[in-house]
């Protein structure tokens, strides 16, 4: 049955992510429903806890905190940074689904068969569609059963919003991969691209709840659609206008991308006007190339690259929420003046956390965006593991495994590299929050923010070199997203052991958790050492392994 | 004199799947081994094992007196290896991807990695993504060639490349040998392998069916002779003859097509004793013989067929 269209194999090679990405996400607003009810509610400690989180002006920079202390409030706040990644998936697999297969050589076949190019790529990007739909249905099923678990009322059509809304944002993303990868030669630029406009909108959808009379910003970003739907707020106002807008984006889009895919070459990006280069110099033997003496060089530079493009956005997104969080200040000194004049006390009060000037509370603000920024770094070093699981699935290491050059050394040679990329993306990160502090003058403790992209640096290598391990027994696929599955337990263990007070030794297994806030505590050297001392175990383990492996081909 | 190439009981499973299972044979010095075989045989998973990519379940094989897994990394001094499914970095240019790996190898002389080149009339200034089937493999021959390896381990190098490259990569392998140099290829292109091999070895199930030289294995004495009579000739009679395996019959019974193993002598007597107008015999070619181990297990067969064309 399921090899009987190009729809339903698309969607049988989905099933394993409809299923992981349905359960998963699906399974955080019910674990949020029973934590809430269970242990929030039901304890001082917690309830001052969440009551000094929604007091913390800095959040509102990532989520508005709307009927917080109900468990429809609670979930929609919290888990408004996690539900938009499933976005993620879809900008990933339609990026695969057709620059993928192209890049493969799939596609020359799959299009030797009597059907339209129009028609392969609607079936594929349907089944794209389709998946997510499954995707948001499942979080939707979820959602309910964790509703009548705590015996909280939530109608079947506002469980259904909550999954269609999720889907529908996460399809805007698969289109606009579509379009990007029209112009790409690689599916893992047009990814590479299409994740940072991902990023760019959570900047944007920021940017127009802080910036006085920004609120026209908003729109500009897909994010702002999906937010103003919170079908798990009881009472919460349903709107339909946004998610036609969504769905008209994803259509727009999807119908521009097709109609690019079907009149470009395969295997090419859609031709644009290049400057011409200089043909002498290609045909010569590049043999003095500084890039091509050796297994450590080729891999320093193409990490290197990638990683400066990284650090380019997860720079940039550094100083535009430092800069965002400065104007988040500057909105409370004018609340204060205004105070000022009818409760002197509680002008005080909201001033001392609000001055540019204090670099205690600058740093604890910072922090809220470090948190965010480890878990990109992590990310990163994903896609590092990933290129090594997909080197040797494709055969690219065959060649340089037949040198003379022992396997643990390629493996090594490959993770210095690693090493120095996710180096190079802390200090991005680093070199993002110094610059845009000096330009909107938040004064910092330089040496802190130091100490915190330092700590970064063992996360990466932690999740890379899991990944390495990984890659002795699982497929690509499977290496991503065991490595996605790892990274996200480990922020939601982080985001809601302590609220829900789950055991200490639940919350020490989370990566981030040993990071710790080295903003406001200072880097804590016997955890990083530990994190250093995880991934150097984890790469013995990695290399042991690879030594011993079937390479295969 | 010990043998190059030295194989032992080899013997590989990929879980329940069969790769290859107790192979034992040797290459020696300054010859040019052919391994033959269809899809799926073993010829892939034999050479990787060789190039300790992957590890044998038992048996041994070894390459210059050391073993190819323990020794992986002496081993490969001495080797030039293309793989079967060619895959570089589809970012770099073809003189990017074999600047890469002369740096890596070291000891490769410019010009003749250069010489190579222009042999095989390779424009290195593309990207690897935008080569033809047959450019990607001349990238990888002239990775494989141009250290002057004292062994060259290649699958199926001539996949993709044109009659004048083909003939190009016979006159390099030709010159190979005439260096006292040590060639182990794997092919489908039984009168190539013909006419470029020493000797060859025929694997069918993840077994070796036949090793030989090329000489050795044509001697088998399968002879198939065609003849026409003026009448209809008596089948049984020559399907009664000793070493006859097979007796094809035109439909109005004039002509047959006689398989013969060992001497045709009785044969050409039995024929003599009937009116003959046409007699044509011929020796198997390499494709024959290979062809006859697929079909039949090389055996003769104890029931001989009668077959009307």
């Amino acid at each position: 049955m399921w090899f009987r269209s190009v729809f339903l194999k698309t969607l049988r090679d989905h099933r394993v992510a409809i299923l992981g990405w349905g359960l998963g996400m699906g399974a955080l607003a019910p674990i949020v429903f029973v934590g809430v009810t269970k242990v929030l509610l039901n304890s001082p400690d917690a309830t001052n806890e969440l009551l000094a989180l929604t007091r913390n002006p800095a959040l509102r920079v990532f989520a508005e905190p709307v009927d917080v202390f109900t468990p429809g409030g609670y979930a929609t706040w919290r888990l408004s940074m996690v539900l938009p990644l499933v976005a993620i998936w879809a900008l990933l697999i339609v990026s695969r689904t057709v620059r993928g297969e192209e890049e493969h050589g799939g596609l020359d076949t799959l299009l030797s068969v009597p059907r339209s190019r129009l028609r392969v790529a609607m079936e594929k990007l349907t089944a794209v569609a389709a998946s997510l739909l499954l995707i948001g249905l499942l979080m939707s099923v979820l959602a309910f059963a964790g509703a009548m678990a705590i015996g909280l009322h939530l109608a079947v059509g506002r469980a259904l919003l909550f999954g269609l809304n999720t889907s529908l944002f996460a399809l805007v993303f698969g289109a606009i991969a579509l379009v990007v990868s029209q112009f790409t030669s690689e599916a893992r630029t047009a990814a590479g691209i299409t994740g940072s406009l991902l990023g760019l909108s959570f900047v944007l959808t920021s940017a127009s709840r802080v910036v006085p009379g920004g609120e026209w910003i908003g729109p500009l970003s897909p994010l702002h659609f999906f937010e103003r739907n919170k079908p798990l707020v009881a009472g919460s106002e349903v709107h339909s206008g946004p998610m036609i807008v969504m769905a008209g984006l994803a259509g727009v889009l999807m119908a521009l991308g097709v109609v690019l895919f079907t009149r470009r070459d395969i295997g090419a990006p859609v031709a644009l006007p290049r400057l011409p280069r200089s043909e002498r110099r290609r045909h010569e033997l590049p043999l003095r190339a500084w890039s091509l003496k050796s297994v450590v060089a080729r891999n320093v530079s193409t990490a290197a690259r990638s990683a400066l493009w990284w650090g380019v956005a997860v720079g940039s997104y550094t100083m535009m929420l430092t800069a965002l969080l400065r104007q988040l200040q500057r909105n409370l000194d004018d609340l204060v003046g205004d105070l000022a004049r009818s409760n002197p006390l509680y002008a005080t009060l909201i001033a001392s956390v609000t001055r540019g000037g204090n670099v205690t509370v600058n740093m604890a603000l910072l922090n809220l965006v470090f948190t965010q920024l480890v878990v990109m770094v992590a990310a990163f070093a994903i896609t590092t593991a990933n290129r090594w699981a997909s080197d040797e699935e494709s055969g690219r290491l065959e060649l340089v495994l037949a040198l003379p050059k022992p396997r643990r050394r390629v493996m090594l040679a490959h993770f210095a590299a690693t090493t120095l990329a996710v180096t190079i993306l802390a200090a991005s990160i680093f070199a993002g929050a110094t610059i845009a502090a000096a330009l909107v003058g938040m004064q910092l403790h330089t040496s802190r923010v130091a100490q915190a992209a330092i700590g970064m640096v063992p996360v990466g290598l932690v999740v890379a070199a899991a990944g390495y391990l990984f890659s002795s027994w699982l497929q690509t696929r499977a290496v991503t997203g065991t490595l996605i599955a790892l990274v996200l337990a480990s922020f939601l263990i982080t985001l809601l052991a302590r609220l829900f007070q789950w055991p200490d030794a639940v919350l020490q297994l989370s990566m981030f958790e040993h990071y710790g806030a080295p903003l406001v505590d200072g880097l804590r050297l016997p955890r990083v050492l530990g994190l250093f001392g995880v991934a150097g175990a984890t790469l013995s383990a990695a290399t042991v392994r690879f030594a011993r492996k079937d390479i295969s081909g | 004199m010990m043998p190059l190439v030295d194989v032992v009981g080899l013997t590989k499973h990929y879980g329940p799947k069969r790769g290859v299972i107790d192979l034992s044979f040797d290459v020696v010095d300054g010859e040019v081994f052919g391994f033959l075989g269809p899809n799926g045989a073993g010829k892939t998973t034999t050479m990787r094992l060789l190039m300790g990519l992957l590890f044998p379940n038992s048996g041994s094989a070894r390459i210059a007196g050391l073993d190819c897994w323990q020794r992986s990394v002496d081993v490969k001094r001495v080797l030039g290896y293309l793989p079967g499914e060619l895959a570089f970095d589809p970012n770099l240019t073809g003189g990017q991807i074999l600047a890469y790996y002369a740096n890596l190898r070291g000891g490769v002389d410019r010009a003749y990695l250069e010489r190579l080149v222009t042999r095989f009339d390779l424009d290195i200034s593309r990207r690897f993504r935008h080569y033809s089937h047959g450019n990607k493999q001349k990238v990888g021959l002239v990775q494989a060639f141009m250290h002057r390896p004292r062994l060259l381990i290649l699958d199926e190098p001539t996949s993709g490349l044109d009659p004048l490259n083909q003939h190009e990569f016979a006159q390099l392998v030709a010159e190979v040998r005439g260096e006292g140099r040590t060639v182990f290829l794997s092919s489908h292109i039984l009168s190539e392998v013909e006419s470029m091999c020493d000797r060859v070895a025929i694997i069918r199930d993840g077994r070796l069916a036949r090793v030989g030289s090329v000489a050795e294995l044509k001697d088998i004495k399968h002879h198939e002779v065609d003849l026409t009579f003026t009448a209809a000739a008596p089948i049984e009679a020559f399907r009664a003859i000793a070493g006859v395996e097979r007796v094809e019959v035109s439909p109005d019974g004039r002509s047959l097509r006689v398989t013969v193993h060992g001497d045709v002598d009785p044969l050409i007597k039995m024929a003599a004793c009937y009116p003959l107008v046409n007699f044509v015999s011929r020796e198997p070619s390499l494709e024959d013989v290979f062809l006859r181990v697929y079909r039949d297990d090389g055996s003769p067969r104890e029931e001989p067929a009668d077959v009307v064309s």
